[in-house]
């Protein structure tokens, strides 16, 4: 019991890194994705050719891989970065191409006709965007965006390719040390409660947004 | 003075020349039903009018304004977008497949726009949106969201919110189209309450009844052309063209 308590802090202690980076990729990933959504149904020409290569490299190559390139590659492009700003910024990235994209869509999806009559009341491009196509975006996106969230508690785990030591590493430390899997069965566990308060605040989320329906 | 002077309208979609020179005219309290098969431009030529559409060339003044001209290669050019954008306030319009916004109450699709784009204080939009949904018919739907409202309910809240801008002039695109037949009457009535208190509109229909009885003028289209116009009574009971014959024997005999 004692060393169920022990190893539980020391993944507590990794969990608290999971969590930061976790907190920290959503909260800046979301107006960056919805940003560059914003730009490409604009239909301005030489931003949404910027904006389809950066989603192209951000969807088209391994997370990982972005991960080593930030936090490897860019100081020999004079770039020198900490081991949790370096993965910060990747997952940024990359989530905010996937963000960027599923709203992308959710806007698209919102009737010609909303666009119309928002229009023939005199409101700008800017007002019809912020009052009425976004309102409904927000509850057609919610499920694909609860999917992206779900991922990103277990993507989290690739920091371990560079050194940071969160809730999967402080597990496996452990799991080496002892001889002992039970640390792995006690990350699983944390991973499960992490998903499943997710998954409640996207159920309550949702069932919020089709009050109208 | 004429509330809205179109002149020589001309609009194609591609291949598709859809308005062919299309002049008319309409003065203040003018009820104008436009009717017509279906394709003949008809409610192209009212998005034209509130510039959901651009046109190719003409001219159109609004309230002796113009929104567009010709210039001297014969070429049409908008007005500046500020300009525009005040012109077409002067213009409420209803669409047929009534384009409320889902996620507000009817309260709130009225009040939106008076509030957002008129500025006006919330509690006096409110007391104007209270007042004209007495006049619609809906105060004890106040509160509720456009998917618990039937058809003809959604496009009274329509007009409403359309009111709420205080418009000179009201366009109608096939409003009543999309409804169950026994639901068109609410919506007409309203429409009907309107035409008394004088208010300037065009109603693009499908509903002879409505035609020959509230409008001033009807207007006969078919293929981007004015085949034919004038008081309900003359083209209802004595159409001088072949096509508006045809076409008139065609839908009366339903």
């Amino acid at each position: 019991m004692e060393y169920i308590i022990k190893i539980t802090q020391a993944i507590l202690e990794g969990s608290l890194v999971t969590l930061k980076l976790f907190f920290t990729t959503l909260a800046l990933s979301i107006p960056l994705g919805l940003l560059v959504a914003l730009v490409r149904v604009s239909n301005k020409k030489v931003v949404k050719y910027i904006t389809d290569a950066y989603i192209w490299v951000a969807r088209g190559t391994p997370l990982l891989l972005q991960i080593f390139f930030v936090f490897y590659g860019l100081p020999s492009f004079g770039i020198v970065l900490d081991r949790f700003p370096a993965a910060a910024v990747a997952f940024v990235l990359n989530y905010a191409a996937y963000f960027a994209e599923i709203f992308r869509a959710g806007i698209q999806s919102i009737d010609k006709g909303q666009y119309e009559s928002a229009d023939v009341l005199g409101m700008t491009y800017s007002q019809t965007m912020r009052r009425i196509i976004l309102p409904q975006m927000v509850k057609r996106v919610l499920p694909p965006v609860s999917n992206e969230v779900i991922t990103l508690v277990k993507d989290t785990a690739l920091v371990n390719s560079i050194g940071m030591v969160d809730l999967l590493r402080a597990a496996n430390i452990a799991v080496i040390r002892d001889f002992n899997i039970l640390p792995f069965g006690i990350a699983a566990v944390f991973y499960l409660l992490m998903t499943l308060v997710l998954t409640r605040i996207f159920g309550r989320l949702e069932r919020k947004f089709s009050l109208h329906e | 003075m004429n509330m809205i002077r179109a002149i020589n309208i001309y609009k194609r979609f591609k291949d598709l020349e859809v308005l062919k020179g299309i002049s008319l005219e309409i003065k203040k309290g003018e009820v104008v039903a436009i009717i017509g098969p279906s394709g003949s431009g008809k409610s192209t030529l009212l998005r034209c009018i509130n510039r959901l559409e651009i046109i190719d060339r003409g001219s159109i003044e609004i309230e002796g304004e113009p929104m567009v001209v010709t210039d001297s290669s014969g070429k049409s050019r908008y007005v500046k977008e500020s300009d525009i954008r005040r012109i077409r306030k002067k213009m409420g319009m209803v669409f047929q497949s009534f384009n409320l916004f889902p996620h507000k109450t009817v309260l709130g699709n009225i009040i939106e726009a008076p509030i957002i784009v008129n500025g006006e204080k919330k509690e006096d939009a409110i007391r104007k949106a209270e007042k004209l949904l007495i006049k619609v018919g809906l105060i004890d739907k106040r509160d509720s969201y456009p998917s618990q409202l039937s058809g003809g309910q959604k496009q009274r809240v329509a007009i409403a919110r359309a009111l709420a801008m205080n418009p000179d002039i009201m366009l109608f695109d096939e409003p009543t189209s999309a409804l169950d037949p026994e639901l068109t009457g609410e919506v007409l009535k309203v429409m009907k309450d309107l035409a008394q208190e004088h208010m300037t509109m065009l109603v693009v229909t499908h509903e002879m009844g409505f035609a020959r009885e509230v409008a001033d003028r009807v207007v006969f289209m078919d293929n981007g052309e004015i085949i034919e116009e004038g008081r309900p009574e003359d083209i209802f009971s004595n159409p001088r063209h072949a096509r508006t014959q045809a076409f008139l024997s065609q839908v009366l005999q339903m």
